[in-house]
C-alpha cells in the first residue's frame, strides 16, 4: 500500500499530488512537462519534494514534518525508463546481478536465471545490451528492477521506444506480471491503449495539478479529455 | 550527382586543398628536419650521458606525479562541474580553465609570488620549500596540466546517460558505489584519453616550472629545461637528440589518446 502527499515546487508551477494506491496499476496521464516524471523521481527518492509524506507499506520514505527522506539505495523502490537504461557495459546476467550484489539479500531472493527464463530472456543471459533488440532490453530491464523485491514498481513511459507488436505483447506481459507479484505498479505513458489496457486508476496531470480521477476509463472519455 | 561545376568550385576547393597540403608537409619537414639534422653517432652517446639520464629519470617521476595529483583534482571537480548546477558555475569553470589560457612565464610568477612570499614561509616550517626545488617541479606541471585533465574528465562525464546512475541508486547502490561500478566503468575511456593528454602536457611545461623551480642543471633539470640549457651552451647535438626523444613520447601519446577516444567514439 502506497500512500503519499506531496508538493513540489517547479520553477514554472508546483506540483501537488495526493495518492492512496493499494495493489493496483495506476496511470499517470499528462502532455509533456506535467511534471509526471518528477513524481516519480520524488517516490523513487532521486528527487526530493518541497513538502508532504511519502508511506509504502507502513515505512516511512519521506516526511517533511519529521524530516525523513531516505536515500533511493534503501526504498525498495523499482524503476524502469523509457531506454531500458541497461548498463552498456555488463552482459544480461551481469545487469540483472547488480541489484542483488548491492545488497544481502537472504535465502528467498530470486534466481536471476529463473526470472530470465520467466521473461523468455534465459538464452540471451551472456549477450550484452548492444545485442539486444528493444522489446528484449526491456524484458531485461524489468527483470532487473524485480530481481531485487521491490514494494512499488515504476515505469516511466516503458513501451514509448517499441513497435506496435511488442509494445503490445509486453502490454499483456506487464499486466501478468502485476498479478504474479502483487504490489502496486505506477506507470507513466502517452498512449492511450497502454492506460486503458493496463489502467485500474488514472490521474490525469495538468501543471502538476491532478485535474481528474478515476477508478476504470473507457477509450472515448480519455480522448476528449485530452482534446 | 551532376557535372555541373563552375570553375569557381574548383578554385574553392583546390585553395582548400593546397592549405591542407602544404600544412602536413611543413609539419612532416619540422619532424624530418630534427632527424636529418641530428648525428646517429652523437644520439647514442647522449643516450649514455649521465646529465641525460638524470633529465628522462627526473621528467618520468615529475611528471608521473604531476599527471596523478591533477587526476585526483581532476575527478571531483569534472565531476561536479558535469553533474551539478549551481550559481557561478561558469564562473567556477572559467576560472579553472584559466592557466590553459595564461601565459606559462605568467602563471610561473603567480605560482612564485604564491609559494614565495605569501606562503613560502610556512611551508619552509614544515619543512616543504616549494620555490626552487623538484617539489615546485611537480606543483608548475601540475598546474598547467590539472585544467586539461578536468576538461576531459568533465567532457567524459557529460558523454553518459545520468539515468544508469540513478537506476543503479534504485536497485540499491549508495553514490560512491554507483560512481565507482557505473560512472568510471563507463567514462574509463574518456579517462584514460585525458590522462594521457594530461601527462602530455605536463611533459612539455617549461616556462611555469623555469619560473618556480628554476632551471638548475643535475636538480631541476626536465628534458625541456635539458634543452633550454644545452642549447644555450651551445651543445646543440645533445639538445637535438633529447628534442627527438621528446617528440617520440608525445607522438607516442597522441597515437595513445586517439586510440582512447576514438574507441569512445565507436562505443
Amino acid at each position: 500500500m502506497l500512500e503519499a502527499s506531496i508538493q513540489k515546487k517547479l520553477w514554472h508551477f508546483t506540483l501537488h499530488l495526493e495518492l492512496q494506491l493499494k495493489n493496483e496499476i495506476l496511470v499517470l496521464w499528462g502532455h509533456s512537462g506535467a511534471g509526471k516524471t518528477t513524481i516519480l523521481h520524488c517516490l523513487a527518492g532521486l528527487v526530493k519534494p518541497s513538502s508532504g509524506f511519502i508511506k509504502l507499506d507502513q515505512q516511512v520514505l519521506y516526511s517533511s514534518a519529521d524530516k525523513i527522506h531516505l536515500s533511493p539505495q534503501i526504498r525498495n523502490v523499482g524503476y524502469l525508463f523509457q531506454d531500458y537504461a541497461l548498463f552498456p557495459h555488463m552482459t544480461v546476467r551481469q545487469n540483472v546481478m547488480y541489484g542483488l550484489k548491492s545488497k544481502k539479500h537472504n535465502k528467498s531472493s530470486l534466481d536471476p536465471v529463473e526470472l530470465l527464463n520467466s521473461f523468455g530472456v534465459g538464452h540471451l543471459i551472456d549477450r550484452y545490451p548492444r545485442q539486444l533488440s528493444g522489446g528484449e532490453k526491456q524484458r531485461v530491464a524489468l527483470a532487473r528492477a524485480l530481481a531485487v523485491q521491490p514494494k512499488l514498481l515504476l515505469l516511466d513511459e516503458p513501451f514509448s521506444a517499441l513497435d506496435k507488436n511488442t509494445r503490445e505483447s509486453l502490454r499483456q506481459e506487464v499486466k501478468k506480471l502485476h498479478r504474479q507479484w502483487q504490489i502496486p505498479f505506477i506507470l507513466v505513458t502517452h498512449d492511450e491503449e497502454d492506460a486503458n489496457f493496463l489502467g485500474d486508476r488514472l490521474i490525469l496531470l495538468n501543471k502538476g495539478q491532478p485535474s481528474q480521477e478515476d477508478d476504470k476509463i473507457a477509450s472515448s472519455q480519455l480522448v476528449c479529455r485530452e482534446g | 550527382m551532376k557535372f555541373s561545376k563552375k570553375p569557381g568550385d574548383y578554385i574553392f576547393q583546390g585553395v582548400f586543398w593546397l592549405v591542407f597540403i602544404s600544412t602536413a608537409i611543413f609539419m612532416l619537414m619540422l619532424i624530418a628536419g630534427l632527424f636529418l639534422f641530428g648525428e646517429w653517432a652523437t644520439f647514442f652517446e647522449v643516450l649514455k650521458n649521465p646529465e641525460f639520464h638524470f633529465a628522462i629519470t627526473f621528467t618520468l617521476w615529475t611528471t608521473l606525479l604531476a599527471t596523478v595529483f591533477s587526476a585526483l583534482v581532476a575527478i571531483p571537480c569534472g565531476y561536479i562541474l558535469s553533474r551539478y548546477k549551481f550559481p557561478g558555475r561558469i564562473i567556477i569553470d572559467t576560472i579553472l580553465d584559466v592557466p590553459i589560457v595564461l601565459p606559462p612565464l605568467v602563471s610561473g610568477v603567480a605560482l612564485l609570488i604564491f609559494f614565495g612570499p605569501l606562503f613560502g614561509e610556512t611551508l619552509a616550517k614544515w619543512g616543504l620549500d616549494v620555490v626552487f626545488s623538484s617539489r615546485g617541479v611537480v606543483i608548475a606541471q601540475c598546474f598547467v596540466a590539472a585544467p586539461f585533465a578536468i576538461k576531459t574528465f568533465k567532457h567524459a562525464f557529460d558523454s553518459i546517460d545520468t539515468r544508469l546512475e540513478k537506476v543503479a541508486r534504485t536497485l540499491g547502490y549508495t553514490p560512491y558505489k554507483v560512481f565507482l561500478k557505473v560512472t568510471i566503468p563507463l567514462t574509463k575511456n574518456g579517462l584514460l584519453g585525458g590522462l594521457t593528454m594530461t601527462w602530455a602536457r605536463a611533459l612539455g611545461e617549461f616556462g611555469a616550472t623555469a619560473m618556480l623551480a628554476g632551471v638548475t642543471r643535475l636538480k631541476t633539470e626536465t628534458l625541456s629545461v635539458a634543452i633550454f640549457l644545452n642549447m644555450s651552451v651551445g651543445d646543440t647535438q645533445f639538445a637535438l637528440v633529447t628534442a627527438i626523444i621528446m617528440l617520440m613520447i608525445s607522438l607516442t601519446l597522441l597515437v595513445t589518446f586517439k586510440i582512447f577516444t576514438g574507441v569512445e567514439v565507436r562505443l
